[in-house]
Order: C-alpha cells, then sequence, then structure tokens
C-alpha cells in the first residue's frame, strides 16, 4: 500500500495527531535541558510554592520541582504505554498468527482462550494484581500487556483466516514454499496496517489505564512519578494547587488525544471504509 | 477555507484552561470571624444539636472485645462505660460506674461500690453481675481479648450483692487499680447466652448496647454511623448533643474538603502541613474552623539490627534451643558495637528531621520513656547532640575510614552500606527515611532506602530479623511497659525485631514491675531509660502531636493527651451558633 | 436460534469459572499476611497468636479453593470480611445500589447525549458545526475520568460552592420530603454522572456519527430521498433502525468500561459502591471481599455479554454464533 506524502497532509487528523505527539515528545526530550532541577530532591522548606523563576511549575508537598516531575513522569508514563504495547502486539500478533494459520481445534481452544480473557473486568483485576503484589513497575507493564494483546489477536486472526484461503496464497504454498515465508511475505504486509492502528490506539488507552492506577496509588510509586502519581499528589486542593493538578491532566489529555488523531488519521488512510 | 481540527482543538483547551484559572484567581474574600472561647462561663447550657465526625476507616466491630481501630474504639467510648476513667496525671482515677473503691494491700483486693442508678441503654439496670461477666469475657481464651494482660494478675472476681465487686489478686502491685478498671462494661442479660466462639459475628457488634451518654442509632454501610442521645444517662441533665454523626470519608482530600466547607465538625489526625494552614486561618480571624493539638501517642524512630540476619536465620532452621541462641549471638557487622550506633545517632540532624517532617507538630525524643508520662525524666536519658565530626571520628576509631576515595567508609573491604527499610505508602516515613540517607551520605555512609508493603515488612521481614535499618513507629500505652520490644522473653517475638538482648534491661524491668512504691518505680525507669539511651537499640527521632480541627460551635470540649474524647457528655451548642444541621432533625 | 442462545449460555460457564479461578490464584499467591494490620507491640503473646489464626490460610490451596468455591455453588455463600465479619453478599448488596446508580444514569445521560448529537453532526456532515463537535468529543474521550471529575469538583463544589463532591445525599436527607429528597440526591450524582457520562457519550457519539454518515449515503436513502420523503422521515424510519444495531453490540464493551470507570469515579467522588469497596479490599488485603467483588464483575460482564449476543441475534439472524467467530 503506497502512501503518498500529499495525502499525510491533507489527511487534518493525521497531520495535527503527528503534530501533538511530536510537540509532547520534544517536551519530554528537551525538559531536563531547560530545568536545572532534579525530580525527586526533595526540599521541604520549599513545599507547595506556585509557579516561579526558580520552579517553573512550582513545587509539590515534598518541596520537588514539579516541571522536573512532568518531564520525568511523562516519561515513564510514555515508556510504560509504549512497552507494554509492543509486548502486547507481539503476544497478539503471534497467537492470531499461530491460531489462524494451524485451525481445527487449537484454534477453537485459543479462541476460547481469548474469550476468557476479554471477559475479565480488566480494572478490577489488573487492580487485584497490582494492589496486592509488589509495587514495581516491570510487574504493572507485564499486566497492561496480559490484558491488552487479545483484540490484537483477533484483528490479526481475522485478517489471516481471509488471506488463508486466498489464490495466491494457495499458489505459493503449492510452489513448495514454506510456511515462515509465506507468512512473512504475504500475510504480514497486509496485517500490518490494521495492527498498525490498533497499537496507536492502544498506548493512548494504555496511558489512560496507567494513570487511573498512579492516580489510585496503585501504579508508579515514589519516588518515580507518572502524570497519574502528580495528579494524586494535587487532589486533594485541586484548584487552590492547580499547579499540580491542571498541568498533568492537561499533558495526559494532549497526548492522547494526539494519539487518537493518529490512530483516526492512519484508519482513514489506510482503510477509509472502516473508519468513523 | 477549512479550520483545521487542531485549532478547534486548542482553542477549547486553552479557554477551559483560562476560565479555571481566571475562576481560581478571584480574590477570595476573607470573611473576619471573632474568636468564641472554647469554653465559656456560663450557667446556660442549651440541649441540642449535632456534631459531624469525620472518620477515615469504616469501624469492624463495636464490641469493645473484639475492636481493634482507633475509630471502633473511638465509638466504643461513646456508648459503653468503665468502672472510672483515668485522669490527665494518668495515675489517679474518676468514679464511672464504680462511684468508689478501697484498695487493701496485705491481702491484695480492691472492693467497688457501684452505682445503682446506672442503666442499660435498654432500660434494664446495671448491676454487679455484669462486672462479673466482662471479667469473665476478658480471660476467656475463645475470645482473645487484646487487653488481657492487664487481667494477668487477677485472681478472681466477685459479687456479694448487686452494688458491690471484690477484685481478688495474686500479688500486691501499683498496678492493681488500673488493671481492675481497664476495659468497657459489658451487659450480661444480653451476652451471657452466646457461646463464646460465636461472639465475634454476633449482631450486639453492630447494634451494641451500652451504658455510656450515646446510644447507638443506626449504621448504613461504607457511609454513616449515628449515635442518639441516652436520656436514660446516670449523670442527669448530660449529655447535651442530640446527636453524633460519624461520615465514613476514606480520602484526605474529602475528609479536609468537607471540614472546611462546613459538612463535618471534627477531624482528627491531620496532616501537619494541612494543620498549619487551619492554623493560620484561625489565627487570621478567617475561619471557624478550631485548631486541636496535643501530645499524642506515636513517635518515630530508626531501628537498628543488632545481630547477624545470616547467623540467626541459620540456627533457627538448625533448630537451636532459645537460650543457646540468645548466648550465642553473632553481632551485626554493621551495627553490633553501640559505639556505631552512637556515631550514627550524632550523624543525624534529628531537630531538622523532627522540624521538616513533622511542620513543627513534634517534639524531641530521645529515650524509651514518653514526656506524657509522669516517669518520663529528660536528664536519664544519654544525649547524642548532632556532631558529624564525632560521628566520623567515632567511626575511625572503629576502624571504617574511607581508603579507596569512594566517599564511603570501609573495613577489612566491607563498605558501611545498608538498606533502610521502611513502609511503602507512610509518606512522613518515607521522608524520614530519604532525608537519613542524605544527612548519613555527609559522614561517607551509604544508606539506600527501600519501600515495603506492610505485609512484607511486618509479616515476613521484622519477625525474621531479617532486615539491616527500619524507620518506623510505635504508640504508646499509658504505662512505660518495653518488655514487648527489649526483654528477653520476647526476643523471638516480631516486635522484638532488633535482637536486643540484656540481663540488665531484665532485671530493671521486672523490678520496675514488681515494686511496690512509686518513688522506687520512678528509679527504675530511669534506671532502664539511661541503659536504653545509651545502647541505642533504637535511634529515637521525635514524639508526635496529634492535630485535629473542631468547628468552633462546639464548647466546652476537653482535650490532653488522653485524647478528645474525654467528656463528650459536656458538649455543648450556644442556640445562637446553630446550624441547619442542628435544626433539622426531628425528635 | 434457540440453539444458538443455548450454546452462547452454555459456553460462558467454563468462561466463568476459569476466570474466577485465576481470580483466587491470584488473590491467595499474594505476599503478605491480612493479619498484620491489627497487630500491635502491646498485646500479649496469646493475643497475636489468636490474632493470627483469626486469619491464618494454614490449609493448602487447593484445599481452600475447594471450601470457597462449595460454598458458592450450593450456599451462596461467599464468606465473611476479614475487617468486620460481614457478610460479603451484605456489603456488596449494599454496595451495589450506588454503583448501579451511578452507572445507569451515567449511561442514560450517553445514550441521550450521543445518539441526538451524533444525528444532527450525520446530518450536518462536514460543516464547522460538525468539526466543532467532533472536536469537542475528541477532547471528552481522551480525558482521563478522574482527572474531569477533579476540575468538576474544584469548580462547582470548592470554588463556587453550587453542588456537592462527595455522597450520594445529605445526613439529613431522612429529614426530608419527598421531593426534597429527589432533589438532594440529583445534586450529588450530577458531577460523577457527568464525568462518567461524557467519555462515553462521545465514543458513542462517534460510532452513531458514523453509521449515520454511511447510511445517509447509501442507495435505498438516495432513491427514498428522490421519492420525496421528507427529511425527518428518512432519519428515523430508515437511518436511525441501522445505526443503532452496532450500539448493541456495544453494550458488551461499553459495560465492563462502564465498571472500570465507575470504579475510579466512587473513588474520586466517595460513593459508597462496588468499586470502593474493591479499592478499599485491595489495600487492607480483605480477601473474601475481593474474591466476592471479582466474581460479581466477572458475572456482570459475562452476563451483558450474553445479552448484547442474544439481541444481535434475534435483530440480525445472520450472526449465530457466539463471540470471537467469524
Amino acid at each position: 500500500m503506497k502512501i503518498f506524502p500529499q495525502k499525510i497532509l491533507k489527511n487534518r487528523s493525521l497531520s495535527s495527531g503527528f503534530t501533538t505527539v511530536a510537540i509532547v515528545f520534544l517536551f519530554l526530550l528537551l525538559g531536563p535541558l531547560l530545568t536545572p532541577n532534579n525530580h525527586t530532591f526533595q526540599d521541604l522548606s520549599a513545599s507547595l510554592q506556585t509557579p516561579s523563576v526558580s520552579h517553573w511549575m512550582g513545587t509539590d508537598y515534598y518541596g520537588r520541582d514539579v516541571f522536573a516531575r512532568l518531564v520525568y513522569g511523562g516519561r515513564i508514563t510514555w515508556l510504560v504505554a509504549v512497552i507494554s504495547t509492543f509486548f502486547a502486539v507481539c503476544i497478539g500478533t503471534i497467537i492470531g498468527l499461530f491460531s489462524a494459520y494451524r485451525g481445527g481445534w487449537i484454534d477453537f481452544v485459543v479462541m476460547r482462550f481469548v474469550d476468557v480473557m476479554l471477559a475479565f473486568p480488566k480494572l478490577f483485576v489488573v487492580l487485584l494484581i497490582v494492589g496486592l503484589g509488589a509495587s514495581s513497575t516491570n510487574l504493572l507493564i507485564g499486566v497492561l500487556a496480559l490484558f491488552s494483546w487479545m483484540e490484537i489477536t483477533r484483528i490479526v486472526r481475522s485478517e489471516v483466516i481471509s488471506q488463508k484461503n486466498r489464490t495466491y496464497i494457495k499458489s505459493a504454498r503449492a510452489l513448495g514454499l514454506g510456511t515462515p515465508r509465506i507468512i512473512i511475505k504475504h500475510i504480514l504486509p497486509n496485517i500490518l496496517s490494521p495492527v498498525i492502528v490498533s497499537s496507536v490506539l492502544l498506548i493512548s488507552t494504555i496511558i489512560l489505564v496507567e494513570s487511573g492506577l498512579s492516580f489510585l496509588g496503585l501504579g508508579i510509586q515514589a519516588p518515580n512519578a507518572s502524570w497519574g502519581s502528580i495528579l494524586n499528589d494535587g487532589k486533594i486542593d485541586p484548584l487552590g494547587t492547580w499547579w499540580l493538578s491542571v498541568p498533568a491532566g492537561l499533558l495526559i489529555l494532549t497526548t492522547v488525544t494526539g494519539f487518537n488523531l493518529i490512530g483516526d488519521g492512519l484508519q482513514k488512510l489506510f482503510d477509509p471504509r472502516k473508519s468513523l | 477555507m477549512k479550520t483545521p481540527g487542531r485549532t478547534n482543538l486548542f482553542q477549547i483547551c486553552l479557554s477551559c484552561l483560562i476560565v479555571i484559572l481566571l475562576s481560581s484567581c478571584q480574590k477570595s474574600r476573607p470573611r473576619q470571624f471573632e474568636h468564641s472561647d472554647l469554653y465559656p462561663k456560663t450557667d446556660h447550657i442549651q440541649d441540642g444539636g449535632t456534631m459531624v465526625i469525620g472518620i477515615r476507616a469504616e469501624p469492624e466491630s463495636l464490641n469493645p472485645l473484639f475492636a481493634l481501630s482507633q475509630s471502633s474504639r473511638n465509638i466504643i467510648g461513646l456508648v459503653f462505660s468503665r468502672l472510672a476513667d483515668i485522669n490527665e496525671d494518668l495515675t489517679s482515677f474518676s468514679p464511672r460506674l464504680a462511684k468508689s473503691w478501697e484498695i487493701f494491700t496485705d491481702n491484695p483486693q480492691i472492693i467497688f461500690h457501684l452505682r445503682t442508678d446506672a442503666l442499660w441503654q435498654d432500660r434494664t439496670p446495671f448491676t454487679s453481675n455484669d462486672v462479673v461477666f466482662t471479667y469473665q469475657m476478658h480471660v476467656d481464651s475463645a475470645i482473645a481479648w487484646d487487653g488481657i494482660a492487664y487481667k494477668q494478675n487477677i485472681s478472681s472476681v466477685e459479687a456479694p450483692n448487686d452494688s458491690t465487686v471484690v477484685f481478688s489478686f495474686y500479688q500486691n502491685s501499683r498496678s492493681m487499680l488500673m488493671d481492675a478498671i481497664e476495659g468497657y462494661i459489658l451487659p450480661a442479660h444480653i451476652l451471657q447466652n452466646i457461646p463464646p466462639e460465636d461472639l465475634f459475628t454476633a449482631d450486639f457488634n453492630r447494634h451494641p448496647i451500652g451504658t455510656g451518654p450515646f446510644e447507638f442509632g443506626s449504621w448504613v454501610d461504607m457511609q454513616t454511623l449515628t449515635l442518639l442521645k441516652n436520656n436514660n444517662f446516670y449523670e442527669p441533665g448530660k449529655p447535651h448533643l442530640d446527636r453524633i454523626i460519624f461520615r465514613i470519608i476514606p480520602d484526605n482530600f474529602n475528609l479536609l474538603n468537607q471540614l472546611k466547607a462546613g459538612e463535618i465538625d471534627l477531624v482528627e489526625g491531620i496532616y501537619p502541613k494541612d494543620y498549619q494552614t487551619i492554623l493560620q486561618n484561625w489565627n487570621q480571624g478567617q475561619s471557624i474552623i478550631r485548631p486541636i493539638s496535643y501530645l499524642g501517642r506515636r513517635y518515630d524512630f530508626i531501628g537498628w539490627n543488632m545481630i547477624d540476619p545470616e547467623s540467626y536465620r541459620f540456627a533457627i532452621e538448625a533448630g537451636t534451643p532459645p537460650d543457646a541462641i540468645k548466648d550465642n549471638l553473632k553481632p551485626n557487622t554493621l551495627f553490633g558495637r553501640q559505639e556505631i550506633r552512637a556515631a550514627l545517632t550524632m550523624a543525624l540532624d534529628r531537630g531538622a528531621i523532627m522540624n521538616t517532617v513533622n511542620f513543627g507538630m513534634a517534639v524531641p525524643l530521645n529515650g524509651p520513656v514518653p514526656p506524657i508520662l509522669a516517669s518520663y525524666n529528660e536528664s536519664a536519658n544519654a544525649s547524642w547532640e548532632y556532631n558529624p565530626q564525632r560521628a566520623k571520628a567515632l567511626l575511625s576509631e572503629q576502624g571504617w575510614i574511607d581508603s579507596d576515595g569512594d566517599n564511603i567508609l570501609d573495613r577489612n573491604g566491607v563498605s558501611f552500606e545498608f538498606e533502610l527499610l521502611t513502609e511503602s505508602g507512610n509518606l512522613r516515613w518515607e521522608q524520614v527515611a530519604t532525608i537519613v540517607q542524605a544527612q548519613l551520605a555527609d559522614i561517607g555512609v551509604r544508606a539506600t532506602p527501600r519501600f515495603l508493603e506492610p505485609a512484607l515488612l511486618y509479616g515476613k521481614l521484622l519477625p525474621a530479623k531479617d532486615f539491616d535499618a527500619v524507620v518506623i513507629g510505635w504508640s504508646v500505652g499509658l504505662t512505660p511497659d518495653f518488655s514487648p520490644l527489649f526483654h528477653s522473653a520476647t526476643f523471638f517475638t516480631p516486635f522484638h525485631f532488633t535482637g536486643y538482648y540484656s540481663p540488665e534491661y531484665d532485671r530493671l524491668d521486672e523490678l520496675s514491675k514488681t515494686t511496690l512504691s512509686d518513688a522506687k518505680a520512678r528509679e527504675y525507669y530511669n534506671e532502664i531509660a539511661r541503659l536504653l539511651s545509651n545502647d541505642l537499640p533504637y535511634t529515637w527521632l521525635y514524639y508526635r502531636m496529634e492535630c485535629s480541627a473542631v468547628h468552633s460551635r462546639f464548647k466546652d470540649i476537653i482535650y490532653d493527651k488522653r485524647g478528645i474524647y474525654i467528656n463528650p457528655e459536656d458538649w455543648w451548642i450556644p442556640q445562637g451558633e446553630r446550624l441547619y444541621i442542628d435544626k433539622v432533625f426531628q425528635k | 436460534m434457540f440453539h444458538g442462545i443455548v450454546r452462547r449460555l452454555l459456553s460462558a460457564i467454563p468462561t466463568l469459572l476459569i476466570g474466577i479461578t485465576l481470580c483466587f490464584l491470584i488473590i491467595h499467591l499474594a505476599p503478605g499476611n491480612p493479619a498484620m494490620r491489627f497487630l500491635n507491640p502491646s498485646q500479649s503473646a496469646e493475643t497475636q497468636e489468636i490474632i493470627r489464626e483469626r486469619f491464618s490460610l494454614n490449609q493448602s490451596l487447593m484445599v481452600q479453593y475447594g471450601h470457597w468455591l462449595e460454598r458458592v455453588l450450593f450456599h451462596f455463600d461467599f464468606g465473611y470480611s476479614f475487617y468486620n465479619g460481614k457478610s460479603c453478599v451484605a456489603v456488596l448488596a449494599s454496595a451495589l445500589k450506588p454503583t448501579l446508580l451511578l452507572s445507569f444514569w451515567a449511561l442514560i445521560f450517553a445514550l441521550f447525549v450521543g445518539i441526538s448529537l451524533g444525528i444532527v453532526a450525520a446530518t450536518k456532515a462536514d460543516t464547522r458545526f460538525d468539526r466543532i463537535i467532533n472536536s469537542i468529543m475528541m477532547v471528552f474521550i481522551s480525558t482521563p475520568a478522574f482527572w474531569l471529575g477533579l476540575m468538576l469538583i474544584g469548580l462547582f463544589t470548592i470554588r463556587l460552592g453550587w453542588l456537592p463532591g462527595s455522597h450520594l445525599h445529605s445526613l439529613y436527607y431522612d429529614q426530608l420530603n419527598g421531593f426534597g429528597q429527589i432533589l438532594d440526591s440529583v445534586r450529588h450524582l450530577i458531577l460523577p454522572v457527568l464525568t462518567l457520562g461524557l467519555p462515553l457519550a462521545a465514543t458513542l457519539f462517534k460510532y452513531i456519527r458514523a453509521g449515520m454518515v454511511d447510511a445517509l449515503q447509501s442507495d435505498y436513502i438516495l432513491a427514498a430521498k428522490a421519492r420525496g420523503f421528507r427529511q425527518s422521515t428518512i432519519l428515523w424510519k430508515y437511518s436511525l433502525k441501522n445505526s443503532l444495531l452496532p450500539v448493541v453490540s456495544l453494550l458488551g464493551m461499553i459495560i465492563p468500561a462502564l465498571l472500570s470507570g465507575a470504579l475510579i469515579i466512587e473513588v474520586v467522588f466517595a460513593l459508597p459502591g462496588v468499586g470502593r469497596a474493591m479499592v478499599t479490599a485491595v489495600f487492607g488485603r480483605d480477601y473474601p471481599i475481593l474474591m466476592a467483588g471479582v466474581s460479581l464483575a466477572f458475572f456482570i460482564v459475562i452476563l451483558f455479554n450474553i445479552i448484547a449476543d442474544i439481541i444481535n441475534m434475534i435483530l440480525d439472524p445472520r450472526i449465530q454464533t457466539g463471540s470471537g467467530g467469524l
């Protein structure tokens, strides 16, 4: 599927989405260069200060620089989201390919398993695992990935099944091409587009879920930050200490909007029929 | 011309932000309030009114035998009574259900003369039978009342008639009266027919009947618990309030906001930083929320592991008998020697820690005896002033020097580094650990804070003595009894995690408990304070003040180190200060 | 079709069992001992031992699970809370009402706003109005619900004092007359329902609008227009029905999202619902409540999936298989 540059530019969602995400990304990348402050350094005599020249976004209860925490917290939020999505996509693709290609009872069992996983009331169970287990970022990433791969599997599987019986595949098989080659050369390119769209939307979903968990006190633990945990600090006096509650929320909103716009835009690009 | 979607988006976000910022920048018109007196001198005390108390956790049970959480105990104190209540000096008592008593020392006995006019909240008369029954419940092993230690010295409790109870003791001791009185009296006529094993799930736990000033009204799960005025309270004309409503608000954020909005009237355990704000607003006459603070019951400290965890674990697994373990303890490589612990204590600016972490709401603590007790004697405590130079010198005398220039002390190839554990989620302790890390780094000691779930910390690591050092806090009882922490008899129990073993301590501890003279007891406590503050199994950090706030319309609330629920039957609201909530309930 | 329904119901049972078993494992393999919060040094050693016994989980996991399953299946007895000894069924039953209240009204709100705006936007597709609404809805989809709630509380409760920011009703609720009670409840529900409903409304809006746009451009609509049917008839009779169909199948996706969303909203607004009970139980390691709550959540999710599938089957006989099929 060839993509022309003009198509990208004319696709409003895509361009505005990319711009938004790029801006936040730059902020996260260059943030540390803009401020000398460390995001974990506590200066209790300077707690809860409004934004000033020395602290661009003020300080929190422990006197930590909020601007720095927004930058580092954002990095952690993005990292967790991207890594979880990556794992979810890998797992989902492999399972989907395997299940669809094998077919038969293997397919049946796998899809039943997907049903069970989909039936999990996601937040409840993630809450359980993260709340009861040792608090660690790796656990968080693992759990988020564990509950996100199902959609990818479904998409991959349905694409593969629809492709499996197409003539060109059959002829490739008849020519004696091995299964891995068929998968890589012919099937993967076709499932690439819906998987990419799903992954982008998955990133934004995971950002929201992780923020929610951190807000409850269960996600990213101190002294590390995440946008959600900064909001947790800010909830005591949402408007009084607005520098704690408003910027983090706006950052989440902006990032998620950006990724959603990209996802929508890609959807329109790849398959205008299915787009919303 | 097509308007790009993004511009609309940003416009919307921007305008929202501006609206929010503008509304928050509104000049908050500071209203001026007059400070009303907490103890107005007046003869006209008016009846009526409602108090709404915000609590963080739902009570687990309203039965004095089982309740363990603070909120349960507060409510129970309003519904039930004891024979007598302790006075502010923490040694004498005021009569409650018992009008008077006589103490006999040769054949140790206490005879209580009970009130004859007290009624249970179901109108049944209170008699001596209830006291006897309560004692039986207290010592019943199926119930495992958590105050059972108080009753160990009691040999029997008998009731010669309806208004007299005789407590007999095995041995004469200074704490006989306290032992007899501890524990709220339970209604025999309701509970005696329930087998003790079934009491834990009995309906009584959720619908209690007591003799106190307030009786149980209603309980809506996770929301509110209402107590109503007991019209048959044995003190005539009291209580004055019509009802007390406990509102369950798990979130600090909601709790404080409702307090400020006047939707709840009393909150305890306010975070010191927020308390300072309340204090400031009150002093500037801008608020009707009265700040209340007093020396509480809790202190924080650093606990050092004095023994070597590996050898301890090995000995336990090998099945070594307890006495052999205690006599052959391998001291901890880092903290085994008193000189090291002293050096580390001197390396800490405990005053700075205290002030920054508590925002001024704490007092210094240098030894085991809490400042609220009469036996507290600061001069008995060893003084370890902040002196990092001296600390470094002391450490180098013990062989700890920085031989490889990495800014960490070492000795025989071992670096002075360790993990400083504490409970995750406890902000105060986490802060302390972080500050301690920074201060110790200044003298070349590397402490790494590690925040753990309470279940892991208290359930596994501390009981197994598998740790280096820990930042933690205890709450204190009303007597200076440190045996669960330091006595050799408790060596293998979870709370005695430092591995402290001192025959001298054991001797002093036993003497302090068995002596019959108050003066001698004080001497022994001084000795104990001297011993422990020198041995330093703990580095005591500070003693916390309780921070609470109450709506200023409530009068005659007495508060001190005993807490804030000392005289709820006296609380009242002047007619002129009443609010909607005080008038809305129909009788 | 009857066969289809029966098959659908039967296939749900193993799903439910497996899910609950996995949760049991998770809960009981978690590190730590729930007894610790009740112990303190001033208790005697015997007392400590007995308290530990009370919470002790000495028996093997299999045995515990067997007992639990047996009690649940045959007696509907989910055990008693570690914290206060109350029956789990009673605790969750009383917690269910606020959650259902919140979810129900949020759903109604979302359906109303999402569908009506979706239709209007579809008819005015690609106009400025449409683009503005689209942007606004995009923002609501991307907003973290708890942040929205916080901002609303900050503005309407703290700053302006117009609406209460927590609980379901005031303390003197029982003293009000019927109308007063309704008004009181409404005042307390406005902010939570808005917080939960707005993101949902935005999602519904997207789907409805897309479906309507498609429908409006299809051939038979064109033919209807050519034949002179009025705009409103076209809208109602033909397009709406077709675009509502995906909403029904969306129900299976919406309900779990509602549950999860309600959980966080309940914490933010201090509503005594199932979500808040669960969060409290997680922090307090109250295992029986956790198992009961998770079972309840599973049950609700599976139930609504089945309902959605059955409705689908009825409305569109072409679809006979369960979820996950092609």
